[in-house]
């Protein structure tokens, strides 16, 4: 058998793009390789039942270092994300793969899945949540939603839905009130797990959304986990979305994206010097401190797809023995000024009315 | 090259620590350190000092409420109490127009609170990590790599020529 390390050093989201090259790899070609990886997220490969332990420096190991050009053409051909690693490993190897699942191949071990969740562990009940994601990585910050915006969605389903906020420390993730936080406080080992139990994911264009797609579902829940995806106009539906996600797209909307995805890379210059922050990478039509197609994204339209997931049955949030258990826990912002519980502020969905503490 | 951002400085900011009749203990510390000299120019400075006399404005507006909820109740205690809170709220609005206005470069600005005066602000900044070094430098790693050579073998067997510093050999 032909023994390849395969090689990429990208993102945790793009590696998991890789998870499905590998299964379908052995999939269509059984028998035929042995296969191992070296990326920058191994925990993406615990008990993946495609590797085996191979050494590069084997003179009868193949290195490939992997890459998808196809990205090239996502906005010319009906082509997804998932094929990107395929098509590269069919010309490297000469080899006919092909796509046999619509996700990446995520795996558990028995332990994991008998492990409580996260959210049982850190408020003592097993309820049913959402995970949300409300900014993301400084590469690439024409994906951010604003956060008032995700924090609009998160109040007007207070008491539906429970929010867990997850966040990689080192990236930009602003807090969200009244959401579970967990931000910088999983490795990726656990976010997978997390993702293992979450009813449904609200998301931008990301890890986690890939990761809604690839990790299964747990028993009695429906065989795939609802997904909110606010999208914009950066990447191309087809490149980008599964098939059962709410994938919220600007494409056609307006004229920065009307052939397809703009694939440019900021809403401002950030000034660290990253050669994103050149003209050709910034977005060209910011209104309000977003990009237009992310400012056509309303909290409204994301609570309703929300809603549109968890018809039957219908959203159940937290009973209200479990509420009043649960609220020390959730994320509160410290109020300046103290004895005020909230304020009338300009802010997309903030609508409190100013109350006083004598 | 670091560029301009494109998000323009708040014009005309009135640093309150130039103000006569500024009460220090209101001004609030920045990553729990003293804040920048209100001349600092650099942008992460500047922001700073924006958000940072919110959270001054603020807490005088907490200090007025506090001495107006101590007098006795009265018609005029009430109209002062009134007119504060509306103060605070316009406070609260220039507060969160900051956190709009510079949202986009990945600013991050949380209070600390303590019986409703802010004390310090965490900041989080798009073009620089938590040690304060720009994001997207190049780092130089070294590494020490001993390479064990076979028994009764010379370095000088293996290697023609070595480029930077004299390595370390072994008598």
């Amino acid at each position: 058998m032909e023994k390849i390390v395969l090689t990429n050093f990208q993102s945790p989201g793009d590696v998991v793009m890789l998870t499905a090259a590998v299964r379908d790899l052995h999939k269509c070609y059984p028998n035929r390789f042995v296969t191992d990886v070296r990326t920058g997220s191994p925990e993406l490969w615990e008990h993946n039942p495609y590797l085996t332990p191979l050494d590069p420096s084997d003179p009868e190991v193949r290195v490939v270092e992997c890459h998808y050009p196809l990205i090239q053409f996502s906005n010319q051909r009906p082509v997804h994300f998932l094929q990107g690693f395929i098509e590269f490993l069919n010309e490297q190897l000469g080899l006919e793969i092909e796509l046999t699942a619509f996700q990446g191949d995520i795996h558990l071990s028995e332990a994991e899945i008998m492990m409580p969740s996260l959210v049982k562990e850190i408020t003592g009940q097993d309820l049913p949540f959402w995970i949300v994601v409300a900014g993301g990585k400084f590469d690439y910050t024409i994906k951010w939603w604003h956060f008032r915006r995700w924090q609009a969605v998160v109040d007007r389903l207070q008491g539906r839905v429970l929010f867990v906020q997850v966040g990689a420390k080192q990236h930009y993730h602003p807090a969200l009130e009244g959401a579970l936080d967990v931000r910088g406080k999983t490795t990726l080992r656990e976010l997978i797990r997390l993702v293992y139990h979450a009813q449904g994911v609200l998301c931008p264009v990301s890890l986690v959304m890939h990761l809604a797609a690839a990790v299964e579902c747990k028993p009695g829940q429906p065989g795939r986990r609802p997904s909110v995806i606010v999208a914009g106009g950066r990447e191309p539906p087809n490149w980008e979305a599964y098939p059962d996600h709410h994938f919220i797209h600007t494409i056609g909307m307006l004229p920065c994206c009307e052939q397809g995805g703009c694939w440019r890379s900021r809403s401002v210059p950030l000034g660290d010097g990253d050669a994103k922050d050149q003209p050709n990478q910034l977005c060209v039509d910011v209104v309000a401190n977003l990009p237009r197609c992310m400012h056509l994204i309303t909290p409204a339209e994301v609570v309703q797809r929300i809603e549109l997931c968890n018809r039957d049955p219908p959203l159940s949030g937290p009973s209200k023995e479990q509420a009043v258990g649960l609220a020390r826990l959730l994320s509160r912002r410290p109020s300046p000024a103290g004895v005020i519980k909230g304020s009338r502020v300009r802010g997309v969905g903030r609508k409190a009315t100013l109350e006083t503490k004598s | 090259m670091l560029l301009e951002p494109q998000i323009s400085m708040h014009s005309g900011f009135d640093d309150p620590r130039r103000r006569s009749g500024f009460l220090p203990h209101y001004y609030p510390k920045a990553n729990g350190k003293e804040a920048p000299p209100f001349d600092a120019s650099a942008r992460n400075d500047r922001i700073m000092h924006e958000f940072l006399a919110a959270y001054y404005d603020l807490n005088c507006l907490c200090a007025r409420l506090l001495e107006i909820r101590a007098r006795p109740d009265s018609p005029q205690r009430g109209n002062d109490e009134r007119e504060c809170l509306q103060a605070v709220e316009k406070a609260l609005i220039v507060r969160d127009g900051l956190e709009d206005r510079y949202a986009p470069l990945g600013v991050i600005a949380e209070p600390v609170v303590k019986e409703g005066f802010t004390e310090d602000v965490k900041f989080g900044f798009g073009n620089r990590d938590s040690r304060g070094r720009p994001r997207a430098d190049l780092y130089t790693i070294t590494a020490q790599v001993p390479i064990p050579l076979p028994r009764g073998a010379k370095i000088e067997n293996f290697i023609e020529s070595i480029e930077g510093p004299e390595p370390f050999i072994p008598p």
